[in-house]
């Protein structure tokens, strides 16, 4: 039983308690902060292809330089972080709803639902994303941001199932959920009152946890050519600096800063998840 | 107690920081990344999917040896007289495909080996084309000649000309080839070609080969004997092949020397990481005098090698000749090596001419696309120079006609007043937007062009994979207030009408318009949905008033000197530019690269002997052309 730690003051009692989390928080609300108020700071226009002259380096009109396309690279910078992270975040939100209710689900009736969900989240982890990228692309028209970001879910419940059901059948064996059931509460109810709640703590580490790993399939496929071609992103900024030979060519305006950026997105995501981990566990913390 | 804590602590502190720098490393590698749950690993680039035609990022699959008696031991042959080559498709799968098949007429055929490697090695073509003037370079053959009629041609071949195995090369080579196709048609390659066009193949004496054609061909012998454009031929020896199953057989043999041709290098080694070939000690083309010498290059490799390798592999001398690259790339590589060499010794445009020429392709039977004024309303939507300069950085220039910088261009001063008429490289939005607005075209709320009947007009641009040029024209189209976005072509959406416009190029432009001009004759416009029988006729545009000067410039022997071939040029041409099936952009230049380290003798743009493409016939002129440079 842990007492005064619990409640999380922003104080350096909680900063030396979890620094991990802290780091990691700091790290997204920096990047959320861009995010979010970048867009409106820029002047939109300036990311279009054709907008300047091609292929600058940085220079005081042009902080980070353009493309060989004539984009500004901040500009489209500030336009494909938001991008990048609301694929992740959908993707996140929709993995991790169908893994919860799949794992909640699975490891509280068990039995031929436990054995079906197991199976085909089992099954269905081991397919690349690539192969499943390329059928949907086959048949749509475009790709949109929002799109892409329902195609990585598809990929993103395994693993959130997985770690919910091995949580579910643990409580299903507390005292409490015994005493429930001995009221009468049943099923459903039971599942939704009483387990749902004590599972917050390990849902928000899957969350993190997932949308990490959306991060990482958006980009791989984004860097083959996979994405949304007709939207910018981090990983399309990283595909046409490719295209383009923008390494080989020295171009590193614009092929370091979509990097710096995807780099920050995933150590934050990463430490907030370690972090996450001392917080549920009290046994993983540092002393006050 | 604290103790615990504190080696506790230690120890959680240096995973967590070990885990941050490690995962992304372990993430790129495709491992699970530990602790936490994520998704399933995508991050890693996996194998491509098997669509031979798309140039993704391929890994290295692999593939088992054949089970095939180790090669003998080959001799020691240095650097500096060997030529390495990555051939021109092998870069796709990063392997030599079906190493051990050397019959050109099954599977890949000529594309799989022909294309990359035995052109300019084991096999020689009776006649050779120089595009770059239209020249014709007789080789195998000495001769040809038509009749009247263009149905009966006879074909003399040179006197001495000999198989590797030294076996005379005579006319009845020749005709076991062409019957050999023509018995197994449909199921050889060519065979249905050859089952179309040839009636009757004889030979009259060892050196004289009378073809006669089922209709007439006036341009037959350029295109089938000379040109390789319309068909590879590559001659089957009648001693080895009669006998065997044309369909199975794969003329390979190690121990007997197979396989084999007329030229000058035979094969040492293949398998799928490299295919070698050695000089051989005498050459027929040296004995009957035809050459001076043998070839200087003693030994060629051809292995291959990826798009993304090929800037490092210049650079390191790794390589001497082979693909292509963009100028950035090129301009990049030849800051690390200034031995590389392509066409031009001047950017932007370095490269050289290939007979292709960019476009935008309308379906005309998917209405609007069936207007030409729609058409037009497109074409002066596009800043051809924007796009020369953003997708290719300049490094090419603009176009109005299918005519490439090739012999073709005899013709193009006498189309001079026909593009002051219509004007096609105008950009102008406005124009753009009178004719929508005349047709009945209303901007929406999103501002954006919607049907006259206030329907959305969404509108999808098919490219190739990779294209440059997409972000660019979808960027005009879109400014020009069209809803426009871009996708990638996956099967056959253009071949079977599956598209409403597509960028693309128009190839075969070398030296008569009707190469190019061809490809919009009615007869082409199947039934939406039905393939069409020509590939790059995917604009099923159907004219009755063009169609009858097709089929007479088709049944004449071009010229520009002769007038009545000129007229019909002319109006062809006229009608092209005023309804605007395509609308053509640039030309396709290609930055081929010539590394000079080891090998000089090249051809470029001061050097115009042969055309610089390596997958093309006549590659084999520059590679005896070659003079070591240590």
């Amino acid at each position: 039983m842990v007492s005064a730690t619990r409640s999380a003051r922003l104080d350096l009692g909680f900063v030396r308690t979890f620094p991990a989390l802290t780091a990691g928080l700091a790290i997204i609300l920096l990047i959320a902060v861009f995010a979010l108020a970048g867009p409106l700071l820029v002047d939109a226009r300036g990311a279009r292809v054709g907008a300047f002259r091609p292929s600058t380096p940085p220079a005081a009109d042009h902080a980070l330089g353009t493309d060989t396309q004539g984009r500004d690279v901040l500009v489209a910078l500030t336009l494909a972080t938001p991008q990048t992270i609301r694929i992740a975040l959908i993707a996140g939100v929709i993995g991790l709803g169908i893994g919860t209710i799949l794992g909640l689900l699975a490891g509280y009736f068990g039995g031929a639902t436990d054995t079906v969900i197991r199976t085909l989240s089992d099954t269905l982890i081991t397919i690349p994303g690539i192969l499943v990228l390329v059928l949907v692309a086959a048949n749509l028209r475009t790709i949109s941001v929002e799109l892409m970001g329902v195609i990585v879910a598809c990929l993103a419940w395994m693993y959130p199932t997985r770690a919910i059901r091995s949580q579910t059948l643990t409580l299903r064996e507390r005292a409490y959920i015994q005493v429930a059931r001995l009221n009468g509460v049943g099923g459903l109810e039971l599942v939704l009152r009483e387990v749902l709640p004590n599972l917050f703590p390990y849902i928000a580490a899957s969350f993190v946890g997932a949308v990490s790993g959306a991060v990482l399939a958006t980009i791989g496929l984004e860097v083959l050519g996979l994405g949304p071609q007709n939207s910018i992103t981090l990983g399309m900024m990283i595909y046409w600096g490719q295209f383009y030979g923008a390494v080989l060519r020295g171009m590193w305006w614009w092929w370091g800063p979509p990097l710096v950026l995807i780099v920050m997105i995933f150590v934050g995501l990463l430490l907030t998840s370690v972090g996450m981990d001392s917080l549920i566990d009290a046994r993983l913390r540092r002393s006050a | 107690m604290s103790q615990k804590r504190t080696r506790r602590q230690f120890l959680v502190g240096t995973m967590g920081v070990g885990a941050a720098a490690a995962l992304p490393l372990l993430a790129a590698c495709g491992g699970q990344p530990a602790p936490t749950p994520t998704t399933a690993p995508a991050a890693a680039p996996t194998t491509a999917p098997a669509k031979p035609a798309e140039p993704a990022k391929p890994t290295a699959a692999a593939v088992t040896s054949p089970a095939a008696a180790k090669p003998a031991a080959i001799r020691e042959v240095p650097r500096n007289r060997s030529l390495v080559s990555c051939g021109w498709d092998l870069g796709t799968s990063n392997q030599i495909p079906t190493p051990t098949n050397f019959n050109p007429y099954v599977g890949g055929g000529f594309n799989t080996h022909q294309r990359n490697s035995l052109h300019y090695t084991i096999n020689e073509m009776l006649f050779y084309t120089n595009y770059n003037d239209g020249k014709i370079i007789p080789w195998l053959g000495e001769s040809w000649q038509f009749d009247k009629d263009f149905t009966e041609l006879t074909v003399k071949l040179r006197k001495g000309a000999k198989w590797a195995d030294g076996q005379p090369f005579t006319a009845k080579d020749v005709v076991f080839t062409f019957e050999t196709l023509k018995q197994q048609a449909p199921a050889l390659i060519l065979s249905s070609q050859m089952k179309e066009w040839i009636k009757d193949v004889a030979a009259t004496d060892d050196q004289t080969v009378r073809i006669t054609l089922a209709k007439p061909g006036p341009r037959w012998a350029n295109d089938f004997l000379a040109s390789g454009q319309a068909a590879r031929l590559v001659w089957l020896p009648e001693h080895v092949f009669k006998g065997q199953d044309p369909k199975t057989f794969e003329f390979y043999d190690p121990a007997k020397g197979w396989p084999f041709g007329t030229g000058p290098f035979s094969l040492v080694r293949s398998d799928e990481n490299s295919m070698i070939f050695d000089r051989r000690d005498s050459w027929w083309a040296k004995d009957a005098g035809l050459v001076q010498n043998l070839p200087e290059v003693q030994r060629i490799i051809v292995r291959p090698a990826t798009g993304e390798a090929l800037p490092q592999l210049y650079i390191n001398n790794e390589l001497d000749v082979g693909n292509a690259m963009t100028k950035g790339n090129f301009e990049a590589a030849l800051a690390q090596n200034r031995n590389l060499a392509t066409w031009n010794d001047k950017g932007p445009a370095w490269g050289g001419p290939d007979g292709c020429i960019y476009r935008i392709t309308f379906n005309c039977q998917k209405p609007p696309f069936d207007d030409p004024e729609i058409r037009w309303a497109f074409n002066y939507a596009i800043d051809r120079e924007q796009l020369v300069n953003l997708a290719y950085e300049g490094g090419t220039h603009t176009a109005v006609a299918p005519f490439s910088s090739y012999g073709v261009q005899r013709y193009v001063p006498a189309f001079k007043d026909i593009f002051e008429k219509y004007k096609a490289d105008t950009y102008d939005p406005k124009k753009t937007a009178e004719i929508l607005t005349r047709k009945g075209y209303k901007k929406n709320a999103a501002g954006k062009w919607a049907k006259p009947d206030g329907k959305e007009w969404p509108l999808t641009l098919l490219v190739g994979t990779n294209d440059p040029q997409a972000p660019v024209l979808t960027e005009q189209l879109q400014a020009a207030g069209f809803d426009a976005v871009w996708k990638a072509v996956v099967g056959n959406e253009r071949t079977v009408g599956d598209f409403e416009i597509t960028r693309e190029q128009l190839c075969g432009s070398i030296d008569d318009p009707w190469q190019t001009l061809r490809y919009f004759h009615g007869k082409y416009a199947v039934a939406p949905g039905q393939p069409t029988p020509e590939v790059r006729a995917d604009s099923r545009y159907k004219n009755p008033e063009l169609d009858p000067l097709l089929d007479k410039m088709e049944a004449m022997q071009p010229s520009p000197e002769d007038a009545t071939y000129m007229d019909l040029a002319k109006k062809a041409t006229g009608i092209l530019m005023r309804d605007m099936p395509s609308v053509f952009t640039a030309e396709e230049l290609w930055i081929i690269i010539f590394n000079k380290t080891y090998w000089t003798g090249w051809p470029s743009a001061k050097d115009p002997y042969i055309a610089p493409y390596i997958p093309w016939e006549g590659f084999s002129q520059a590679i005896y052309r070659l003079k070591p440079t240590k």
